[in-house]
């Protein structure tokens, strides 16, 4: 092991496995805040890793509420996500059924080690997803604005959710997220 | 890129402080922690991954009595992980066989193990129980570090896996390939060792 030490940082990926996107507690109690509305909280890959689906998990189901998910790559030059997503969930998968795993089947896909932003949007009667804790503060190692709380736990930016998830460009505004909501997705492998 | 092979001096003191001989560490700390979930069930090993940056000289392992449980006492081990499938490997490379009382609220528990360097790598701690159950010291309910380190199945959020094994008996050897259960909707508790 003393070989590579990269192997400190994380014990590597096993396929047929599904991997966190999250350390800390995670929150279940809070419903997404908003429709058409993308929330993205950042997370990093240590290897290459085949990524097969993407999975979120539904405390309290709302009704007639589905989800569209996206993984962004990170700009190196601001921090934030930028272009299309390089893995996307856009058919909408219903979020209405109390305590039940949402899989969302994408485009097998390999991801290169680095930082990324995962990104979810939602519609109708909003539901509680297993989500960034309140105070989690994840923002906080990327840089953000101080917005109107000094909480920082995701961005948000508005896209409507009839679209697919959108490309971001250099100089949209994010949205500080102070308030519970942004969903924790995981994937498998 | 990584620049830690080219200097693992300079690497290692951003990763971690250092151990310092004569303190008492919990592994992976931070880590959220609770002390509001008992044990689930006897007779099983409760296991959560760790990491150590450095080696380390080990001479106790414990742990953090939160509300006792009558006539109830905890053993404790470390294991070797598996690079084929993540999972806790082989015998126990410290173990704590003797088992230590778990009957007092707002106790340490500790008990002198065989002194053992643990290298830099992945580790897993264990535990297991005996009598009514206590509430110890333990990963948070919803904490993302097991999922997020090891991988585990499409489920609930889990904070660790269980190992059916006989309270009587040592800690167990784990073989590859080895059976274990997912722990949800409690904490598993943490272990510390003294160095």
């Amino acid at each position: 092991m003393l070989g590579f030490r990269g192997d400190l940082d994380h014990p590597g990926y096993l396929p047929g496995r599904v991997y966190g996107t999250t350390l800390g507690t995670a929150n279940t109690s809070v419903a997404i805040a908003l429709v058409d509305t993308i929330y993205l909280y950042p997370f990093r890959i240590f290897y290459p890793v085949l990524v097969k689906t993407l999975i979120a998990r539904v405390v309290t189901g709302g009704a007639n509420s589905e989800i569209k998910c996206g993984v962004y790559e990170n700009s190196g030059a601001v921090n934030q996500p930028v272009g299309a997503p390089v893995i996307a969930a856009n058919t909408g998968y219903a979020t209405a059924t109390n305590n039940t795993y949402v899989t969302m089947d994408v485009t097998d896909t390999v991801l290169s080690p680095g930082w990324y932003w995962m990104g979810t949007k939602a519609k109708a009667t909003l539901p509680i997803l297993v989500s960034v804790a309140t105070n989690s503060q994840a923002l906080s190692m990327m840089g953000s604005t101080q917005g109107s709380t000094t909480i920082q736990n995701a961005w948000s930016f508005a896209d409507a959710y009839a679209g697919n998830m959108r490309t971001f460009a250099a100089g949209d505004v994010l949205t500080v997220v102070g308030a519970g909501g942004p969903p924790i997705i995981d994937f498998s492998t | 890129m990584e620049l830690e092979g080219l200097m693992p001096l300079y690497a290692d003191e951003k990763r971690f402080p250092g151990f310092v001989s004569g303190t008492v560490l919990m592994p992976l700390a931070p880590i959220p922690s609770t002390g509001a979930s008992a044990v689930p069930a006897v007779d099983k090993v409760y296991l959560y991954p760790f990491v150590l940056f450095e080696s380390v000289l080990v001479k106790q392992l414990g742990g953090r009595v939160v509300t006792g449980g009558a006539a109830s006492s905890a053993k404790q081990g470390i294991w070797a992980n598996s690079l084929v499938s993540n999972r806790p490997l082989g015998a126990p490379l410290i173990a704590a066989n003797t088992g230590q009382a778990t009957t007092g609220s707002g106790t340490n528990i500790s008990e002198d193990t065989t002194d053992a360097y643990l290298g830099p790598g992945w580790y897993w701690a264990g535990s297991k129980y005996t009598g009514t159950l206590p509430a110890m010291q333990s990963i948070a309910v919803a904490a993302g570090q097991f999922r997020y380190f090891m991988g585990s199945a499409n489920g609930p959020l889990d904070t660790g896996l269980s190992y059916d094994d006989a309270y009587a008996n040592d800690m167990p050897t784990i073989a590859e390939g080895a059976t274990f259960a997912t722990v949800a909707a409690s904490g598993v508790p943490l272990l510390s060792f003294s160095i």
